[in-house]
């Protein structure tokens, strides 16, 4: 019945040659948002999310006088009614100031200093007065209605090997709350993330995705320089890209920089991708306004596809779309996913599982009997796409996919996207122009030359980096300076006399390979490694043992423990071991001589040592 | 238009001919920044406030300011010309603004916040009101509550009685900021006796310009509680809690501000509220049937005096005598003491020496007027026959009251309004007109 046409197939082909970024004009730029480690911005609250919530209050948000214009009553009920609100109260972590029962308290000087520093090292402009302002959100994830945040800096610079990349602005602002889960009408957010400090850095735009990968560990680097936090959820970067003919695009939670070139490779790729997609449907005389749809749940009501079937039994609707003239294309490549999961996504930022469409095989969804009644019933032709899906918020994704395909023959969309591997997938539309206003209850601050003066800015690891490569090999300097452990580094390279390569190594591969066989590296503290880099450097023991002294720590052992079963033998001891061996074993080869002896020796003397002795007994044996 | 901002600076905008909200360009030892001139209401009067494209503002000194080529923006917001219709079928309700921002939106261009008094723009922004009631607007004066002096409560009781008078309407809301809210509301009570409809009294902790304010909330559930229910007198209407789930009713004349800033600051004190009006599934709880209701037949009695010659007095640990010579010619007194109405007029060794001159000058004062005493303790009763200070005291002419310290401040100004006669005016004090004398319900201490 359904026969896929095949000159309408589009040729993904083409887009698998080397794409020419400066042909397609490609833009692209990152921004940041880098947390402190300071205690949160307008309370004296602490930022270290590590408590359990007390108690939750709940709220209701509205939309702010100035936002809707002239309001429909049942827009404003309907918003209204869906959006319950509870914030979950954490000790310590939380105030009356993050509950928005209390005014902000002047701002966090010791965050206001860091985020200067960070301007400083980028050669920005920083402003005399910094106002405070405030962002109207009312998602939810600010508890005031708004999100406090302020420009401190201006036309930065940023050095690369490619050139310099212009820092537009430089932002300190408060981190929203995280959603902790979603519950029908009800979103509970956590208020220990609210209000901790966040340096927001932006670049204008790169043209070259490499280049944006650099831009982007550079400034890593040069944030890791100055007092932020460390760890998953620290950092956040976000990517935008846009290509001629296509739309400015954000996206978000970009975790890994190496997946820089790749993500904007496939963004590209979707775009230039659905420019073809609008030529074809020009070509196909695609007409949007015929999109119908229905809601087609009496037909699937005994359908033998289960995914259907339970959708329906837990009391959800089906929504059926017939959309003109597009058969076909749903599975034309488009940027690392087909067109029908790029599609998709716009039903599945409101929560629903996916579609099921024409373009399919519907025999494998066992569906195919209720779609022929329902393409009957909505008069779709052989070049007629056909799809379903069934869900809650069944209004607001039929919206969103109908206003998707309305324009699929006529432009790109700017929006916001969220990673999804190597690819991206929608998230929500592009904010539009900022809703900010001052923050009264905060008088401006001043900023006069001798305060920026007096703020120390330190080397940044770009720097040490380039310092550190004539000390050690040049792959561990660039990955010890981006290691969470790099301050542990600095300052024990700096105390202790032991080689700064082995010093590296232990930070990088020892510890990596504890955490690799599932040993919780967290449980060793700044002393355990002080006190261990210590008794290396006294000679108690070896340096081989570096992995089973940590291991020990991690078990709960103490350094005595370690001591006991570690402790490198005297050379007196070690001569005793040796000869012990070698009368036991008569006549035994020098290399098994070797295997036995270490293995009693078991870490308490290293090879060479062990080596020089055995090659010395052997030699007054054979004089004898 | 450029207030705040330094006189050098004032002659370099009026050279160029600048008004705030031009596009103007900044030049600062060649780095140039480009925006709108922003009105300045805080900080350095040298720092010129421009609000950039992005939307932020910032402050920028000793820099060459010019105008740009590109139009200004239009400072200012566009008011809906719709008037309002009174609908028959639904009750009216009129809200009576005194002064600061219950309802307010912002100009995002300025970033100032501007009140929301035509009730055409209230409905736009609290819609929900209209489907219960019709709502008409007054402005009966513009302070900030902070401010307020007895003579505003005479205005506010007289314009409340002419209203009642000559409007067919079947409730009454007075906005008001709530730093003094308690004061007016006790202050209502006394004035305005025989109420045949409610006169709720209804402000908010949160600035009604951002999302989370209280405003939307306290207002409509004041509206449906005047609608819905049979109560009558003067209220207040509040959150009673942190989360926006319910607002009290409370009694106007046992009400307190308990916190600098929660949503829930407002409390009963020692008596339970009237009532809990549930926002989101709408509902309705009384907590107490003891009120008066309402009847559009009943008229309302003004008594709108007030003698401002009355002080109030907190007592602590070394007060020293002195301190009361001012209040030698008031016309009455409210002691604050401590715990059960206790104040210092007992010696012991060589500190507490001057203290039986309190009791003398207190004696003093209360032959000539009526001194009443209550306690800096938000809750509780006082009692004078505990303790011998306490006896002494009373025995000196100090009298027992048990009302909250403020409500006892209104309530004498108002008594002494009516007589200079001392006994004249303890009678009325002793006289329940408002529930402001109450048995205390174990209920009635809120401890979070």
């Amino acid at each position: 019945m359904l026969a896929v046409m095949q000159e309408d197939l589009y040729q993904s082909d083409k887009m698998n040659k080397q794409i020419d970024y400066k042909k397609i004009g490609l833009r692209c730029g990152i921004e940041i948002h880098q947390r402190l480690d300071t205690k949160k911005l307008f309370c004296d609250c602490n930022s270290e999310q590590k408590e359990i919530p007390i108690l939750d209050i709940k709220r209701k948000l509205r939309p702010v006088a100035g936002e809707l214009g002239n309001i429909d009553p049942a827009v404003l009920y309907e918003f209204i009614r869906a959006k319950n609100f509870v914030y979950r109260y954490y000790p310590n972590e939380s105030c009356l100031v993050e509950c928005d029962e209390e005014p902000p308290h002047e701002i966090n000087r010791e965050a206001l200093n860091t985020g200067l520093q960070i301007c400083k090292m980028l050669n920005c402009d920083i402003p005399e007065e910094i106002h405070i302002m405030r962002k109207t959100v009312i998602d939810g994830s600010n508890t005031s209605g708004f999100q406090r945040t302020a420009i401190i800096g201006l036309n930065g610079k940023l050095k690369t090997s490619f050139g310099n990349v212009d820092i537009p602005m430089i932002c300190l602002e408060e981190e929203a709350a995280r959603i902790e889960e979603k519950k029908g009408d009800e979103i509970i957010y956590k208020l220990n993330g609210l209000g901790i400090p966040l340096v927001e850095i932006s670049t204008s735009t790169i043209d070259d995705p490499q280049n944006v990968k650099e831009a982007a560990e550079t400034l890593g680097l040069i944030l890791r320089s100055t007092k932020v936090q460390r760890g998953i959820g620290s950092i956040r970067q976000d990517i935008n890209v846009s290509v001629s003919g296509g739309a400015r695009v954000e996206i978000k939670g970009v975790q890994e920089l190496r997946l820089i070139p790749k993500l904007v490779e496939n963004e590209v790729k979707r775009q230039l991708s659905l420019i073809e997609v609008k030529k074809e449907l020009k070509k196909r005389g695609y007409n949007s306004k015929k999109i119908k749809s229905m809601d087609a749940t009496e037909i699937f009501a005994h359908t033998r596809c289960e995914i259907i079937r339970k959708l329906i039994s837990e009391g959800n609707r089906v929504v059926a779309i017939m959309v003109p003239q597009i058969a076909g294309l749903m599975k034309n490549e488009c940027g690392g996913r087909t067109l029908g999961k790029e599609l998709a996504s716009y039903v599945q930022a409101y929560g629903i599982g996916g579609i099921i469409h024409t373009d399919e095989n519907l025999d494998a969804y066992q569906i195919r009997k209720e779609f022929d009644q329902l393409k009957e019933k909505m008069k779709t032709g052989a070049r007629d796409l056909l799809l379903i899906f069934s869900g809650k918020n069944l209004e607001g994704a039929k919206n969103a996919l109908i206003e998707r395909l309305s324009i699929l023959g006529d432009e790109i969309p700017e929006e916001t996207r969220v990673t999804d591997n190597e690819c991206s997938k929608y998230m929500r539309p592009l904010p539009g122009a900022q809703r900010m206003y001052p923050e009264t209850d905060i008088p401006p601050i001043r900023i006069d030359k001798k305060y920026i003066e007096s703020l120390v800015v330190k080397e940044s690891l770009v720097e040490k980096k380039k310092t550190l490569e004539f000390k050690i090999p040049k792959q561990l300097a660039a990955q010890i300076v981006r290691s969470w452990y790099y301050p542990y580094f600095e300052e024990f390279s700096q105390k202790l006399s032991l080689d700064q390569t082995f010093i590296a190594n232990t930070f990088l591969s020892t510890v990596k390979e504890l955490s690799r066989n599932g040993l919780d590296i967290k449980k060793i503290k700044k002393e355990d490694f002080n006190a261990i880099f210590e008794m290396i450097e006294k000679g108690i023991i070896s340096k081989d043992v570096i992995y089973e002294a940590l291991e020990m720590i991690i078990n709960g052992k103490t350094y005595k423990d370690i001591e006991a079963i570690y402790s490198t033998l005297s050379k007196n001891e070690l001569e005793k071991i040796v000869k012990e061996i070698i009368k036991r074993n008569k006549g035994e080869k020098e290399s098994i001589l070797m295997g036995m002896i270490m293995e009693v020796v078991r870490g308490r003397a290293s090879g060479k040592d062990v080596n020089e002795i055995l090659k010395k007994a052997l030699k007054v044996l054979n004089k004898k | 238009m450029f207030e705040n901002y330094s006189e050098k600076l004032q002659k370099e905008f009026k050279k160029n001919g600048l008004k705030i909200g031009d596009r103007v360009i900044l030049n600062k030892d060649n780095r140039i920044y480009e925006g709108i001139l922003m009105p300045k209401s805080a900080g350095d009067p040298d720092s010129i406030v421009i609000k950039l494209d992005s939307g932020y503002n910032i402050g920028i000194n000793d820099a060459k300011i010019s105008k740009a080529k590109e139009k200004a923006e239009k400072i200012g917001y566009k008011k809906t010309t719709k008037k309002m219709k009174r609908d028959p079928s639904k009750p009216t309700i009129m809200i009576l603004a005194t002064g600061g921002t219950v309802v307010s939106r912002v100009d995002y261009k300025t970033g100032g916040v501007i009140p929301i008094i035509e009730p055409e723009d209230l409905l736009e922004i609290i819609p929900e009101l209209s489907e219960i009631a019709n709502i008409e607007t007054r402005i009966i004066f513009s302070i900030l509550s902070e401010n307020m002096e007895p003579e505003h409560w005479i205005i506010l009781a007289r314009k409340i009685e002419e209203i009642i008078k000559n409007e067919n309407i079947d409730g009454i809301i007075v906005t008001h900021g709530t730093d003094v809210m308690h004061y007016t509301s006790a202050a209502l009570s006394f004035m305005l006796q025989d109420l045949p409809i409610p006169v709720l009294l209804v402000g908010s902790q949160r600035s009604s310009d951002r999302g989370s304010s209280d405003a939307a909330m306290n207002l409509i559930c004041a509206v449906r509680f005047i609608v819905k229910t049979d109560f009558s007198g003067v209220g207040i209407c509040m959150h009673g809690s942190m989360s926006d789930d319910f607002c009290y009713i409370h009694n106007g004349t046992r009400v307190k501000k308990m916190h600098t800033s929660r949503r829930d600051t407002f409390q009963s004190i020692d008596v339970l509220p009237i009532a809990k009006v549930f926002y989101h599934p709408e509902k309705i709880e009384f907590l107490r049937n003891d009120y008066d209701k309402k009847d559009r037949n009943r008229k309302v009695k003004l008594d709108a005096v007030f003698d401002r010659n009355i002080a109030i007095v907190k007592m602590r640990p070394g007060f020293f005598y002195k301190e009361l010579e001012f209040y030698q010619n008031y016309h009455g007194l409210i002691i604050e003491g401590t715990g059960l109405g206790h104040a210092p007029i007992e010696s012991f060794d060589e500190f507490t020496g001057h203290h039986k001159e309190l009791l003398t000058m207190l004696e003093k004062i209360s032959k000539k007027i009526p001194v009443f005493m209550t306690s800096q303790c938000p809750y509780g009763r006082v009692n004078m026959n505990v303790y011998s200070s306490g006896r002494k005291l009373q025995k000196a002419g100090i009298i027992p009251c048990y009302m909250t310290t403020e409500t006892a401040f209104v309530k004498l100004g108002w008594a002494a309004g009516h007589s200079n006669d001392k006994n004249e005016i303890i009678e009325l004090m002793n006289k329940n007109i408002a529930g402001e004398i109450a048995r205390s319900d174990a209920r009635g201490f809120v401890s979070k």
